[in-house]
């Protein structure tokens, strides 16, 4: 009953769930940096700048696969070492030689002792040369994924979900569809990071709602909330739709990355449902032309799944003939009545078809 | 469960009027003669009356009436959150989509009525004719005919304003109603054709004033954006002049709409097709201020305009008006709509009783 109420306040004050368009515009300039005369600068701000560690600049990588350009300015230091975290065991990074290794072998990076996934490199700008990228190796092949949306106020039972998530043995990363937090607070998104430190693979995530009562306290934690980037020959796009909408840069951004992903196989994850199966409850974009205009250029661009989170249920449909999920149980509110439970996604990716399995936390 | 939903909405639609009619039928309010309040005590009773529906016929002595309505407020109330409730504490199941949101609105709507009505007549003689402020009134108007201009300014959106033209014709028992509309600067539009059919009367004093059952076809075509819609909605619209209540209560008008929107997308360039099920509805209540100047204040759930609903999805959006009448049977309608983005819209109305 405590947590009706609970929701229903905070569903009466949902109005103030902050505009998008402030949040899409601080999108576009995160991912860059400045340290010591070094510009770091990420390709589609997929790295995210976190405070330094041990006196090294440290940046937490949105996504598994992604690209980093550092620039020395005239009097800058011609070396130094680089901490990525939210990135998998064994990472190796590809430079020009003498920037990571002797050669342009691909190069591991080192674990960071008390560091949950994270890895260094040492990394020296060669003698003449302002400007060198490094990049992760790109490779084209089967994988596997796990998604999950809604944990808000779950997290006290949110280990079921963990042991179910690192019982996956195939699983390379977790998309998070939204919600990881009841109202935004420090504390509860404190508590989500450590929380997520008992997963042992990379987090890929998206704003929802209920992580948007304070405009950019997502963005300052895990960086863009609206990006996109490969992996496996995948293009996976997260679309900030925590106003049941998207602003006019966002709209901006994600017509880029349809165009982008356009000969690519395409995941979209978002947290509020454009358009949802039922209709009735209306859990879903807060304009049906803006959402059919989603839906239409989605469609138009042959993305191959939608994922969504925001209502705590499970439901598989098809939105203008592109497979779409909606699923929120990672321990918000239980749907009942639903005939499901807590659950979690796992998605195989196969030749480019993404094939979505259910994996139940709760027997 | 959608084939049960509008039986339920029907039972709900009802149990407002049909317990407005046993309250006049018993005789307990319309005969009830009891002194109204002065003016000066208005800032303090009509919040009161708004939170309480009720409360302002207890202070002015008709005791019957005020402990009618406030037991009938209350159970209202108890509707819209225990819809409320249900939805989120079933995690806004599937299930629950059948029972909260049509609650919500039925018990919102239901109680907002009786809250103005409570706040009007808790001033009024009750001398007024059942129902009175009709001559201009939307709802007792034989033939309606005018032009909306909306401006809904979105930054960045395809499509922030529009035109639309519309005409009715209703009797006693039939109505129809044509409308079409056009996206400013674009070649999108929409046309909708309907009728209605009353289904049950709720008084003499108010012929045109009872259950109606509703349908329109619309087609909308969004090339802007690359899709064309044709939606066919079906409604139970109760139209409730709250004088049934008492006479004194006549100048408010409680109407309540729900059903549902079946509708058929296509999405031009995939050549692919949707279908979407969303409920519809909504309240409005109306209240003459003075005789040529009308409130109305109302919530619409559906969202498939140019206004959206509320930023996370399930609400639509609120409107807040006001009606003045102009010479030669016109009505000038301005009204302002809090959905996403804030929405304006003006009409001007020619209607004939």
């Amino acid at each position: 009953m405590r947590r009706a109420w609970v929701v229903l306040l905070l569903a009466a004050s949902c109005s103030s769930v902050t505009d998008p368009e402030p949040r899409a515009q601080l999108d576009l300039v995160l991912g860059t940096t400045t340290r010591d005369g070094l510009t770091f600068r990420s390709a589609g701000g997929l790295l995210h700048a976190l405070p330094d560690v041990g006196g090294a600049p440290a940046f937490r990588a949105s996504c598994p696969e992604f690209e980093l350009t550092i620039e020395a300015a005239a009097d800058a230091r011609r070396d130094t070492r680089l901490i990525l975290r939210n990135v998998p065991p064994g990472l190796r990074l590809t430079s020009s030689a003498g920037v990571l290794g002797p050669t342009d072998a691909p190069v591991a990076g080192t674990p960071v002792d008390g560091l949950h996934l994270g890895l260094s490199w040492q990394v020296t700008l060669p003698a003449g040369v302002d400007s060198v990228t490094l990049r992760t190796v790109e490779t084209t092949r089967d994988f596997t994924f796990v998604a999950f949306g809604d944990i808000q106020r779950g997290l006290p039972r949110f280990g079921d979900v963990v042991d179910v998530i690192n019982a996956r043995p195939d699983a390379e990363f977790v998309v998070v569809m939204g919600d990881l937090t009841n109202v935004s607070t420090d504390a509860e998104f404190d508590a989500i990071e450590r929380a997520f430190e008992t997963i042992r693979l990379p987090m890929v995530l998206t704003p929802g709602n209920h992580d948007a009562y304070r405009s950019f306290v997502f963005q300052e934690r895990f960086g863009r909330a609206n990006y996109t980037c490969t992996a496996r020959g995948v293009r996976f796009t997260s679309l900030d739709s925590s106003n049941a909408g998207l602003s006019e840069t966002g709209w901006r951004l994600y017509d880029e990355a349809l165009e982008a992903g356009r000969e690519q196989p395409h995941v979209v994850f978002s947290h509020i449902p454009a358009t949802e199966s039922f209709g009735v409850r209306s859990g879903q974009w807060n304009s049906r032309v803006e959402a059919r205009r989603f839906v239409a250029s989605t469609a138009a661009a042959g993305v191959d799944l939608i994922l969504f989170g925001h209502l705590h249920t499970l439901d598989r449909y098809e939105l203008a003939g592109v497979p779409t999920v909606i699923s929120g149980g990672a321990g918000a509110i239980e749907e009942r009545l639903d005939g499901i439970d807590r659950h979690v996604l796992e998605v195989r990716v196969t030749n480019g078809v993404p094939q979505v399995d259910v994996v139940r936390v709760d027997p | 469960m959608p084939g049960v939903l509008p039986r339920v909405v029907a039972l709900l639609l009802l149990s407002l009027p049909v317990a407005a009619r046993a309250q006049a039928d018993a005789g307990v309010s319309l005969e009830v003669q009891s002194a109204p309040l002065a003016p000066g005590f208005a800032p303090l009773t009509v919040p009161l009356s708004l939170l309480a529906p009720g409360s302002g016929q207890l202070l002015r002595g008709d005791r019957s009436l005020g402990g009618a309505m406030l037991g009938t407020s209350a159970g209202l109330l108890g509707l819209a959150f225990g819809g409320a409730f249900f939805m989120a504490g079933t995690g806004a199941s599937d299930v629950s989509t059948a029972v909260g949101p049509p609650l919500g609105i039925i018990g919102l709507g239901g109680f907002l009525s009786l809250g103005l009505a409570d706040a009007v007549g808790t001033y009024s003689g009750g001398s007024e004719p059942i129902p009175s402020e009709t001559a201009w009134d939307a709802w007792n108007a034989t033939w309606r005919g005018g032009v909306t201009a909306l401006v809904a300014p979105r930054a960045g959106q395809p499509g922030s304003a529009g035109v639309t033209a519309f005409g009715s014709f209703r009797t006693g028992r039939f109505l129809a109603t044509v409308e079409a509309g056009n996206v400013a600067g674009t070649l999108d539009g929409w046309v909708v054709g309907g009728g209605g059919v009353k289904l049950v009367g709720y008084g003499a004093e108010a012929p045109r004033a009872g259950l109606w059952l509703e349908t329109s076809l619309r087609h909308e075509w969004a090339g802007r954006v690359g899709f064309d819609t044709t939606r066919w909605r079906t409604q139970l619209v109760s139209v409730l002049p709250m004088g049934l209540l008492a006479p004194r209560m006549g100048r408010v008008t409680s109407v309540l709409r729900l059903g549902l929107d079946p509708t058929w997308v296509r999405y031009r360039e995939r050549a692919a097709t949707g279908f979407e099920m969303p409920l519809s509805g909504g309240f409005e209540v109306r209240t003459g201020l003075t005789d040529w100047l009308r409130g109305h204040v109302g919530y619409e759930h559906s969202r498939d305009g140019l206004v959206g609903g509320s930023s996370i999805g399930f609400l639509g959006s609120f409107h807040a008006g006001l009606e003045v009448a102009l010479p030669g049977d016109l009505v000038w309608d301005v009204r302002v709509v809090t959905g996403t983005p804030v929405a304006f819209f003006t009409s001007i109305e020619w209607r004939r009783r």
